[in-house]
């Protein structure tokens, strides 16, 4: 046996037995939470506001502004402008007293618990919080990399690649063809994709009618998939073709310099190739060495790490059991968190964890479609309680007034993540 | 006339005589059931795909009656015995007359 | 009596407006939650007013609703919290857990809300201004 640094300091720690370190100077339990989205938003604003100051939190997010994954699809069928998914965090600095810094944070130490930024600033912390959503895992998708996305986006992460891909088909000669490759499961927002596909149709539709929409996808069925599928008959006959996994759509290669896409040895030229590779929990995740294999695996009572019961990951990145990787589940996550880690740091009452979830998506401009589920911690797992789907064949007005919901539902959830 | 009918048909290209190969198809189709109502409470033709069938060298391999139960997009998985190289035909058969084929051949490893 | 008739009105107006096609046992239990809104029967051993309400727990709860109502903001379709009457409240809680008032995603919340529960954020909802 071979003693490091970590090990030794671990011993030692555990010898003198000492009490939950105060954070320098304050003498308030310190929180830092990594990520500023739907998780680590919700989880940063819960704890600051409930506390009433009793806590100091730093949450570390590299953009000034956070544009939501969620909603992103609308900008791209040019039904929401890049302004309306944009968020700042300057309400949670005023209004809560968050320290928001703009940063990357590059190192976890878990021993010494701090957290190093790209800047070189270290943060001690007593409980650390990580949401850092997705990274995309190279050599998924043969041909592409992150080199490529430029060229071929995924935006999968919104924001320029966001603007980019609604730019490119904008630019699409007439008749074109724009490719998704579609990713594995797991993967953030089960629906995304073929909302995506959706919304690229209503562009289509309207503005290069000729135009031709192909997904490769290694998936035999997706979500919502009876819905997408009736939907797109209805809205854009003949224009989208799905190819599943038992048509090849698993067996699929890029060229991006060519603008080719093989799909089960078959060459074809694409205008615009739209690759959303395989997922894994963001980087930060496993520098802190909370995950197992491309996901970190929590507790279900409260999100805590298997690894590390001082640190907590929230959303796409962990590994939780049932719930979707979805901003809502990351924010229905984040509140349960935030209550647990109170109650550790500051004797607040703990609360059994409930969370839920519900994903809207849009097919049509007004016909909206959604599923949702309610969820429990049990031993193993949160667990799925009971759930609702929209259903194949709703009449125009429901299907309008569910569009409209979710448009109230993210009015209500940036508001919950950022005011 | 239905619009937007594409057929997709997939299976080996190539099997040793006497195998037994899964092949899988499937159609882009509506399927309107006829059940449903329009905006105006109207009813909606119905208008399915109301039989699949599928043929090795002229020698019948399956033969499906189809209802308007089946959802939109029929996908079908079957096997068959391929005795030696030959063409597999596909046929489909819509309500509003069309047909649509689809054909593959197969060859056999010496 | 009176109230317990005020209740049956009301009910026979709910059957009529959501068209239900089996009442029997829908109506049983949606009287139970028109008559503890009247404060005639006792619901888990708790007279259901939202001043008994456990203010921190209902807090902790609202936290599920407000992903999508928001406190001070009405918006089309999902209602604001804040200005909640709270027997309204708590009988709307009642009747999408019986599911005799339409809507898959307050049906589904409101289904594992206990009646403890169910007081505890009217409790939380009538502290907001």
């Amino acid at each position: 046996m071979t003693w490091n640094r970590r090990k030794f300091l671990g011993a030692a720690t555990g010898a003198l037995s000492a009490p939950a370190v105060l954070a320098e100077g304050s003498g308030k339990p310190r929180v830092v939470v990594v990520g500023g989205g739907a998780g680590g938003g919700t989880v940063a604003r819960y704890i600051a506001k409930d506390s009433d100051g009793a806590i100091d939190v730093t949450l570390i997010e590299p953009s000034q502004v956070y544009f939501s994954c969620f909603f992103s699809n609308l900008y791209i069928g040019g039904l929401k402008s890049i302004d309306e998914i944009g968020h700042t965090y300057g309400a949670l600095a005023a209004n809560y007293g968050i320290n928001v810094i703009h940063d990357w944070a590059v190192a976890v130490d878990r021993v010494d618990k701090n957290v190093t930024l790209a800047g070189g600033q270290v943060l001690p912390y007593d409980k650390l919080i990580l949401s850092p959503g997705i990274d995309f895992i190279e050599g998924s998708v043969p041909g592409w990399d992150l080199s490529v996305q430029t060229k071929m986006p995924h935006a999968y992460e919104a924001g320029s690649q966001s603007q980019l891909l609604r730019a490119q088909i904008e630019n699409m000669p007439e008749g074109g063809v724009y490719a998704m490759v579609a990713p594995p499961n797991p993967y953030r927002c089960p629906p995304g994709p073929y909302e995506r596909i959706s919304m690229v149709a209503h562009v289509l539709k309207a503005t290069n009618p000729t135009a031709k929409i192909v997904i490769a996808d290694p998936k035999p069925k997706f979500s919502k998939m009876a819905l997408f599928e009736d939907g797109w008959a209805t809205h854009y006959p003949g224009l989208i073709d799905w190819i599943g996994e038992d048509f090849g759509g698993g067996d699929v290669s890029v060229d991006p310099d060519q603008m080719m896409l093989t799909i089960d040895g078959e060459e074809m030229a694409v205008d615009v190739c739209n690759v959303i590779p395989a997922m894994k929990a963001g980087r930060i995740a496993e520098l802190a060495g909370v995950t197992d294999g491309r996901w970190a695996p929590v507790n279900s009572a409260d999100m805590s790490s298997k690894t590390d019961p001082d640190v907590y990951v929230l959303g796409d990145a962990c590994q939780q059991g049932d719930m979707p990787k979805s901003g809502f589940s990351a924010n229905s996550q984040a509140k349960v968190c935030a209550n647990a880690v109170r109650g550790s740091l500051t004797g607040s009452r703990i609360f059994p964890p409930r969370y839920a979830n519900t994903c809207w998506s849009l097919i049509a401009v007004n016909d909206g479609v959604k599923v949702g589920a309610t969820y429990e911690a049990t031993e193993e797992k949160i667990a799925r309680v009971d759930g609702f789907v929209s259903q194949v064949g709703e009449d125009a007005n429901l299907r309008k007034t569910t569009y409209e919901e979710s448009e109230n539902w993210y009015a209500a959830i940036t508001a919950d993540m950022f005011h | 006339m239905a619009t937007g009918v594409k057929t997709r048909v997939k299976l080996p290209k190539q099997v040793r005589a006497g195998e037994v190969v899964t092949i899988k198809t499937l159609i882009t189709h509506r399927m309107e059931s006829g059940h449903r109502l329009d905006s105006d409470n109207q009813p909606i033709p119905r208008s399915i795909i109301h039989r699949f069938l599928c043929e090795f060298e002229g020698e019948l391999v399956i033969d499906l009656d189809i209802g308007p139960g089946i959802s939109t997009n029929p996908f079908f998985e079957f096997q068959a015995l391929v005795p030696g190289p030959g063409v597999f035909t596909f046929i489909w058969f819509d309500d509003d007359g069309a047909i649509y084929t689809d054909s593959r051949a197969i060859s056999v490893m010496s | 009596m009176m109230p317990t008739k005020v209740a049956v009105l009301i009910m026979r107006g709910i059957c009529k407006r959501w068209a239900l096609k089996d009442c029997g046992s829908k109506v049983r239990k949606a009287m139970l939650a028109i008559c503890a809104c009247f404060g005639i029967l006792p619901v888990a051993g708790a007279r259901a007013e939202a001043k008994d309400g456990d203010v921190e727990l209902g807090a902790y709860l609202s936290a599920e609703c407000v992903t999508c109502h928001q406190v001070n903001a009405q918006t089309e379709e999902i209602p604001q919290i804040a200005g909640l009457d709270p027997n309204a409240f708590m009988a709307a809680m009642q009747a999408y857990k019986a599911k005799q008032r339409e809507h898959p995603i307050m049906q589904m919340m409101a289904g594992r809300l206990n009646d403890e529960e169910i007081v505890a954020l009217a409790a939380y909802f009538s502290t907001l201004e």
